[in-house]
């Protein structure tokens, strides 16, 4: 067998592949889908602060005013905590705001506290019927006025605010064959119906919407006004509010992470999501495996349906032929993993920055060489027993079709890792995850699956010593069809035709 | 066998329990045309990729340049098949470089071999193309290319006419003459028996999987019944009772084509047939090796 073949072989599949936009576009596919669901939560915020705009008809005269009222309330205590940062001052471009931001820098917690309960009630008022404060005088009115007039700028200040989120429009006046037509206009998403007597009615309260397909703000309404109504009915029945929140607050469960040295800590999100990882792990290798395997499938499928295989077999044997085939995929294959795990890698460490939470730290799991080695030795044994799998009945096949027909039990039987991938992850230690474990078909996703809780190192030497004698034997009998399959004309390939390449 | 270029020794194959080849044996003299002729699916190809390593025999054995092992000796062999086809999205001189680097060439011979070949056959301005854009008779040439471009001391082409357009056909034509002016031996597969008739010094004619005959063309064609046309006036004989003639073939109005027996008296027919008809003009011909080949096989093509 010549080295030289087969290197030439796998050169030539290699640079041609990575010459195709196929292999371009499963090259950004994955990291396009991963920034696109990490910017998800931040485009449905965004997106929901311009259209889900709200009105209420409110039958009770009380609940609007409470709702509005606490919503201010809360939303001007975040914007206090904003305007006081250090760099908010820098933020406002205009001296007027600057003023206000150096004003409430000065202020101390009681203080502000005093100033929400000021402004709020005058605010409120404004939000429900309209219009400005004419003159602004005091710091509470500047306040109001600056937290009606200015919603551009406190979008950008404080984006996660209710009214934010939610911008509730004024309807003094309102009709419900006017507000229809607001709907129409897309000047509201929706608007909400309350009872006479929300305390009693519990099932009364209507909303109304031309959009079925956003539920976040029917959402949200309920939920604030369920608050607001339980508090009422507390009052009325004259319960304090604390007794009953401290009746109903569940005990708390702390999990605890016991170490490798015996000492325990609190579980940050971080070790939870570590603990799950080698689950999405077996999922990116299943995927990985595959979608390089099945280029090896077209790749041999291509070259019959060409015709060239004739011609290369007059230069190499059957054996180099599919050997450098399969390397040259599976190099093919390690270029896409490679980028593919850079950029996961790359999201992953910019988690905490991009979404503001310190927890999400992930830099323990992207080192983790357990997890980085399973990964990639797996892929390799992985990659080469299903390839020379493929490879072989690729060389049997003249049309995709008919590699249809062969594959699907191999097909039916790779859904197993996927099928005992969560009980695996729960249990890694388990029987199911040790007899599997030595199942040659299933080593490479069930060994990846079980890094969590990595088994000692005699298990990782048996099994892989057995996916190696596997891959032996698999290249064997790949290469005795490859070697028949090649140079077989256009009869369909079939499993008879299979078995009996394999018995020659 | 010292002067045999390639032979196969016994050799016998089959595919699914059915024959393709049965004990076959043939050797190629070294630096001669060599015709492989037989009907579609009488075991040419099987044969070919036999002696060329590609498929490996049931039993026999095969080899080629002074004894060597096929598998052993690819690197010295050319080989243009039936089915040929190229990588379409590769550029033609990447193409024509990669077989030669697969025969063994290094990076720099394999250029400037391939940019020669190129500029002979007219493909100069194609070499940065792809191979999807040129036309078929381009490709054609290409994969000619591929084949020769190793310069392979033993050329085998299996219907190398077959698709061909008559400019190519004149070029693999001068290929083939070029190569046995420089020594080296041409194995040809075909089914057109002028084109074998007209090109080889041998062939051996494979029907049913097995060879029915082998040597010279002058050997095989003299081999069968020779014939006589005789161009005469006025009535004609009755030529079925001639002595010497096995069959008749009336040409038209006053001619006729004899098939003679293998023991015909060629000259005591003439005289006969001189007393008994006005004999105009007569011509002892060779058989063809069309009409050997059809008589071998019992069928028309």
């Amino acid at each position: 067998m010549s080295l030289r073949h087969i290197a030439l072989i796998a050169e030539r599949d290699y640079l041609e592949n990575v010459r195709t936009k196929g292999f371009w576009f499963s090259l950004l596919a994955l990291p396009v889908l991963l920034l696109a669901l990490a910017a998800l939560p931040a485009v449905i915020l965004s997106s929901q602060s311009v259209d889900a705009r709200w009105t209420v008809v409110d039958r009770s005269g009380w609940l609007t005013d409470r709702l509005l009222l606490d919503l201010t309330s809360t939303d001007m205590r975040l914007l206090l905590t904003a305007l006081a940062a250090d760099d908010a001052a820098a933020m406002l471009s205009d001296g007027q705001t600057g003023k206000l931001a150096d004003a409430v820098e000065l202020l101390n917690e009681d203080q502000v506290e005093q100033l929400v309960r000021d402004a709020a009630p005058l605010a409120a008022a404004l939000l429900r019927d309209g219009g400005t404060v004419n003159t602004a005088g005091n710091m509470t009115e500047e306040f109001a006025d600056f937290f009606i007039d200015r919603r551009p700028l406190i979008k950008e200040l404080t984006p996660e605010a209710s009214l934010v989120r939610f911008p509730y429009v004024a309807s003094p006046a309102a009709n419900e064959a006017e507000l229809a037509e607001a709907i129409e206009r897309d000047a509201l998403l929706g608007y909400f119906v309350i009872p006479d007597d929300p305390v009693a009615d519990t099932d009364d309260a209507l909303y109304v919407t031309a959009s079925l397909t956003n539920p976040e703000l029917p959402r949200w309404f309920g939920r604030e006004i369920t608050r607001l109504v339980r508090a009422q009915r507390l009052a009325e029945e004259n319960l304090d509010a604390a007794t009953v929140a401290f009746i109903s607050r569940p005990v708390g469960l702390t999990t605890v992470a016991l170490s490798d040295d015996g000492t325990t800590a609190e579980a940050t999100l971080a070790e939870t999501v570590s603990q799950w990882a080698p689950a999405a792990l077996v999922y990116l290798l299943w995927i990985a495996i595959f979608s390089v395997s099945q280029m090896l499938l077209t790749s041999t499928i291509e070259e019959k349906t060409n015709k060239l295989v004739e011609l290369l077999l007059s230069s190499v044997s059957a054996r180099e032929l599919m050997l450098g085939k399969i390397i040259g995929i599976a190099l093919t294959g390690t270029t896409v993993v490679l980028i593919w795990s850079a950029a996961l890698a790359l999201l992953l460490l910019s988690l905490p920055t991009l979404l503001g939470n310190a927890e999400l730290d992930f830099s323990g799991l992207i080192s983790n060489p357990v997890y980085l080695v399973s990964f990639c030795l797996y892929f390799v044994l992985g990659y080469l027993f299903y390839g020379s799998l493929l490879a072989a009945v690729g060389s049997m096949c003249s049309t995709l079709k008919e590699a249809q027909t062969l594959m699907l039990p191999i097909q039916l039987f790779l859904f197993l890792p996927l099928i005992v991938m969560i009980p695996i992850a729960r249990d890694p230690d388990g029987t199911l995850a040790v007899v599997l474990s030595y199942v040659p078909p299933l080593t490479p996703f069930v060994m990846t699956n079980r890094a969590a809780s990595p088994p000692d190192w005699l298990t990782y030497l048996l099994t892989s010593a057995l996916m190696i004698a596997s891959i032996w034997l698999m290249l064997r009998l790949a290469a005795r069809v490859f070697e028949r399959g090649a140079l077989a004309g256009e009869s369909p390939a079939t499993f008879r035709r299979l078995f009996q390449a394999l018995r020659r | 066998m010292a002067n045999s270029a390639a032979s196969l020794t016994n050799v016998s194959k089959a595919f699914s329990g059915n024959p393709a080849v049965d004990d076959v044996s043939l050797s190629v003299p070294a630096g001669s045309v060599f015709g492989v002729i037989g009907r579609n699916g009488a075991g040419k190809s099987t044969s070919l990729r036999i002696l060329l390593g590609i498929v490996t025999p049931d039993s026999g054995s095969a080899s080629v340049l002074n004894g060597q092992d096929p598998r052993q000796a690819k690197g010295q062999l050319g080989y243009l098949p039936e089915e040929r086809g190229l990588y379409r999205k590769m550029r033609v001189l990447d193409v024509a470089m990669y077989f030669g680097r697969l025969k063994g060439m290094n990076r720099s011979d394999a250029r400037h071999r391939a940019k020669t070949l190129l500029d002979r056959f007219e493909l100069a301005e194609q070499s940065s193309s792809k191979v999807e854009t040129l036309s078929k008779g381009m490709a054609q040439k290409l994969q000619l290319i591929c084949t020769l471009i190793h310069q392979p001391e033993l050329l085998v082409l299996d219907e190398p006419f077959s698709g061909l357009d008559p400019v190519n056909i004149n070029l693999v034509q001068t290929v083939i003459h070029e190569h046995r002016t420089a020594g080296s031996t041409v194995i040809l597969s075909t089914h057109i028996m002028d084109q074998a008739e007209r090109l080889c010094d041998e062939v051996v004619l494979i029907d049913a999987g097995k060879v029915q005959l082998a040597g010279s063309i002058d050997a095989v064609t003299a081999a069968t019944e020779p014939r006589l046309r005789v161009v005469f006036d006025g009535p004609a004989a009755d030529w079925s009772t001639l002595p010497g003639v096995a069959e008749s073939r009336l040409q038209g109005t006053g001619e006729v084509e004899l098939t003679l027996t293998q023991s015909a008296d060629i000259q005591a027919l003439i005289r006969h047939l001189n007393e008994s008809i006005s004999l105009r003009e007569f011509t002892i011909a060779r058989q063809s090796l069309q009409n050997v080949f059809l008589a071998q096989t019992d069928r028309r093509l």
